[in-house]
């Protein structure tokens, strides 16, 4: 049974404060794509695997460090951390039969979204940094109503993708979120995501296998992309370039018998090009908030999207195109179209983005249909 | 023998009487011009003496002193020549001593003993009005600015030999003509007119608000498709200046020397500073302080294109004139307050490749989106009233014959613009302010006449959060404009809602 006030068990506290210790090694050797194995090795294993002449050196440093952690996660009630064997939180039944499981998990936040079996599904939804408007908007739409349906959405806290997916989550009045991050749960990373760190930590949870402390190195985003299909029923990539990191995400979802869907993009644009790809070799195609909820076998379509029936005109432009070709064609029609998208904006339906284009933000919560 | 000679300093746009005082006695010959002058007030006694003995006069092989009184205010330029010359004449008795008394006399001399003119010939010869006196002697490239005030005695003289003859009594000065009259025809002519911009209709209607409520606004748009080009035409919609206006921003612009046409200006000035504009340049400075580009667009606008490049520092500067409607600057040469109400009008890319928000154009990373959107987000973007996106016009609209039948001339624009300030010049009349964007709260919900529908619709707005207490205002003062250029009636829902499209959204997604 898990207890409150316990942490991990030692052998896993060792094992995974090992890891962190070294961490900047396993960059040096040449790991930079994915440790494949190395994440399940035992401290002392790890050491021997790659510790050359410093063998001595490192079990020293391990001794240290696993004093001063114990210290720490002693004064420090603000995290939960947990193994397979013992706990703050009860470990999470996914990772049971995990073929590359962490050692020991620490959570910033509500535990209970992933501890145990979770009251909910969880679907992950991950994507390029470097995603255009269109993969911001589904990020954020898909993310919302699976909110909406009560779903967790899981995602990595980057740029790009991860960020509209958690903020779409968090748009959802309940919704909740749970950002796996490579490093330490207390290491902001990327800097410019601190405030919504903040608001996932304290409306969802941040979770890591890395002990508190820990930064990143290149090799942690795909040990991270692992977690995030495990901790999944399903892992939708939304977008993503050829040689994506987030299709490691979807190989290891596939790895571990989970179900890998994508969202369909431009065929010649290359920032799609992942996804497509994916799509072509079996993945499940993401074409709507519905086709979404079928794929996670809610029978009820998810919460879709219905404006007020004078402004369904300008919605359609908003979600179909044309919006450009309407708005500059002038005359009487574009003030009206432009009053239109004002409203929807009232409405929270959709946003503004920086030069004037316009994208839909899920719905907004109960304020649909009513007139303000 | 002492002749004194009444001359002008000016203090940014203030005449400041200055007499000199010229003494020439029998000693080792030397020429000293004492209080306080700049290099080229040193440089002066070269240009007198080789003018005055190039007209043919004498200049005396005695000790003279000339002193430029007050002598604790500091005086640069070269104004002071022509004053001088003629203290020198008095003083050694080559015309009358008397004939300098009650004159002024304002000009920089040539070698060669030819009168120029200088900057601030208008605010000089207001100094000689209110001095009281009886004639006010300026070069003949200028005279006609001298002119320009009322129950001035104002003579145009062309070389030192005519300013003796004038002084000596043995010629008439010329009287120069006096140009007042309201916008002529080439000048409506030569301005640009709305009906050359193809489509833009939202920005187009942005020009229109921002026009007829004096509202400061952003345009958003991709390289190329015209932004420099619309704001060019704004001036062309607001009202002409009024007399006294017009005055005002003569009186400037010879001031900053920017005056070329000695007549009255009633052209609304119109001032587009290049981003590499340095604080001084645009506020105003130097050591002895000249007007800035804010104080040039004085009653017109001030452009500023590619917003992001400007340095921070400059932009914070401008956050004060905006507010105040002027600038007082503090030198050592004196401290001098300039007017600055202008409207400020100002471009930008959506982002450093400029396609943001419009499919998959766009080219930059995150970072660089979210450093460009700091950038902007920073001191200056919640003093704009007005968002306006330019966006790629149809090929349409090129191919159309003539005119697009849609379009707005600018005289149209200028007469809708009239009847919406006509509206607010009735509102406001018991307050002391002129236009919607100067309004207050407490004005607006005085006077401002907002339907319940339109309150309701912008609280609805303010509650989603979708509005700071800033904006909220912003927003009503937008809107309050729109409903004045459709008819003055009270602000509608509707009305509302086209300032809510319209209002800056600052918040980065």
């Amino acid at each position: 049974m898990p207890d409150a006030l316990a942490g991990p068990c030692v052998r896993c506290l060792r094992n995974s404060t090992a890891l962190a210790l070294v961490g900047h090694h396993l960059e040096k050797g040449g790991l930079r794509a994915r440790p494949v194995g190395i994440l399940s090795f035992s401290a002392d294993q790890l050491i021997e695997e790659i510790g050359g002449r410093r063998k001595g050196e490192l079990h020293l440093g391990l001794e240290k460090a696993l004093l001063a952690s114990r210290v720490d996660s002693d004064s420090d009630s603000r995290f939960a951390s947990a193994c397979r064997h013992q706990g703050a939180f009860e470990w999470p039944a996914c990772l049971l039969e995990d073929p590359e499981p962490p050692w020991v998990l620490t959570v910033s936040g509500d535990s209970k979204l992933i501890a145990g079996t979770p009251p909910g599904r969880a679907v992950a939804l991950v994507g390029a940094r470097k995603a255009n408007a269109y993969g911001r908007s589904t990020a954020r739409m898909l993310a919302h109503s699976a909110a909406g349906a009560g779903c967790v959405v899981v995602s990595g806290l980057a740029f790009g993708i991860d960020t509209e997916a958690h903020k779409g989550s968090l748009s959802f009045g309940s919704g909740r979120t749970v950002a796996v991050v490579g490093g330490g749960v207390d290491h902001v990373y990327p800097r410019s995501n601190a405030r919504l760190f903040e608001e996932i930590s304290a409306a969802g949870c941040i979770v890591s296998e890395m002990p508190c402390g820990t930064g990143v190195w290149r090799w942690s985003f795909p040990a991270r992309n692992r977690l995030i299909a495990a901790l999944s029923q399903m892992t939708v990539v939304v977008q993503a370039a050829r040689l994506s990191g987030s299709l490691h995400t979807a190989e290891a979802a596939l790895l571990r018998g989970r179900t890998v869907a994508a969202v369909p993009g431009p065929i010649n644009d290359p920032v799609s090009a992942g996804s497509n790809a994916l799509i072509a070799d079996g993945a499940l195609a993401v074409i709507s908030t519905e086709s979404l909820a079928e794929a996670l076998g809610f029978d009820q379509p998810l919460q879709s999207v219905t404006p007020p029936a004078e402004l369904v005109g300008a919605w359609r432009l908003v979600t179909n195109g044309g919006l450009t070709e309407a708005l500059s064609s002038g005359g009487p029609r574009s003030a009206e179209v432009m009053s239109d998208l004002t409203r929807l904006e009232l409405l929270g339906m959709i946003q503004r983005l920086p030069g004037g284009g316009w994208v839909p933000i899920g719905h907004g919560g109960g304020s649909v249909g009513s007139t303000p | 023998m002492l002749a004194r000679v009444t001359t002008f300093a000016l203090e940014g746009l203030q005449p400041i009487p200055v007499t000199v005082e010229v003494d020439v006695r029998p000693g080792l010959p030397a020429f000293t011009i004492v209080g306080l002058g700049d290099a080229a007030v040193r440089e002066s006694r070269e240009r007198v003496r080789a003018a005055l003995l190039n007209s043919g006069f004498e200049f005396p092989l005695r000790r003279i002193v000339a002193n430029l009184a007050p002598a604790s205010l500091r005086k640069a330029g070269p104004g002071f020549d022509a004053a001088l010359a003629a203290g020198v004449l008095a003083a050694s008795e080559q015309v009358p001593l008397l004939s300098v008394e009650n004159t002024g006399i304002y000009g920089e001399l040539s070698l060669g003993g030819e009168i120029k003119s200088c900057r601030g010939t208008l605010s000089a010869a207001e100094g000689a009005r209110e001095m009281g006196l009886s004639r006010f002697l300026v070069a003949d490239e200028r005279a006609s600015e001298a002119a320009l005030v009322r129950g001035l005695n104002v003579g145009s003289v062309r070389d030192l030999r005519e300013l003796a003859e004038v002084l000596a009594g043995e010629r008439e000065h010329r009287i120069p003509d006096r140009h007042v009259h309201a916008v002529s025809q080439t000048d409506t002519q030569t301005e640009l007119d709305l009906s050359d911009v193809r489509g833009q209709d939202e920005v187009v209607r942005a020009l229109l608000i921002a026009a007829a409520g004096g509202h400061n606004l952003l345009m958003e748009g991709p390289p190329g498709v015209g932004k420099t080009m619309l704001a060019r035409r704004l001036p062309s919609l607001l009202p002409p200046l009024s007399e006294e206006e017009a005055l005002q921003v003569t009186r400037i612009q010879s001031v900053a020397g920017l005056h070329v046409d000695p007549s009255l200006v009633f052209r609304r000035p119109f001032r587009a500073p290049h981003h590499s504009v340095s604080m001084v340049g645009l506020i105003g400075g130097g050591g002895i302080p000249l007007p800035g580009e804010v104080t040039m667009a004085h009653r017109g606008v001030l452009f500023l294109d590619e917003l992001s490049e400007f340095p921070r520092n400059v932009l914070e500067a401008l956050r004060q004139p905006l507010e105040d409607g002027a600038v007082t600057i503090v030198r050592v040469g004196g401290r001098a307050e300039f007017p600055a109400r202008f409207c400020l009008v100002a471009a930008t890319n959506p982002c450093p490749c400029g396609h943001a928000g419009h499919g998959t154009r766009c080219t930059c990373d995150p970072l660089t989106l979210e450093r460009h959107a700091r950038r902007l987000s920073g001191p200056i973007i919640d003093r704009f009233d007005i968002l306006a996106t330019a966006r790629r016009p149809e090929a349409d609209h090129f191919r159309a014959e003539g005119e697009a039948p849609s379009s707005l001339t600018s005289e149209q624009g200028r007469d809708l613009v009239a009847k919406a300030r006509e509206c607010q010049l009735v509102r406001w009349g018991c307050e002391p302010i002129e236009l919607n964007s100067e309004a207050s709260e407490r004005q607006l919900r005085q006077h401002g006449s907002v339907s319940s529908r339109a309150q309701e619709q912008l609280e609805a707005a303010y509650s989603r959060n979708l509005i700071s207490p800033r904006g909220r205002l912003r927003v009503l003062r937008v809107a309050r404009t729109i409903a004045d250029l459709a008819g003055g009636a009270p602000v509608q829902a509707e009305h509302v809602i086209h300032a809510l499209g319209l209002r800056v959204r600052t918040a980065s997604v």
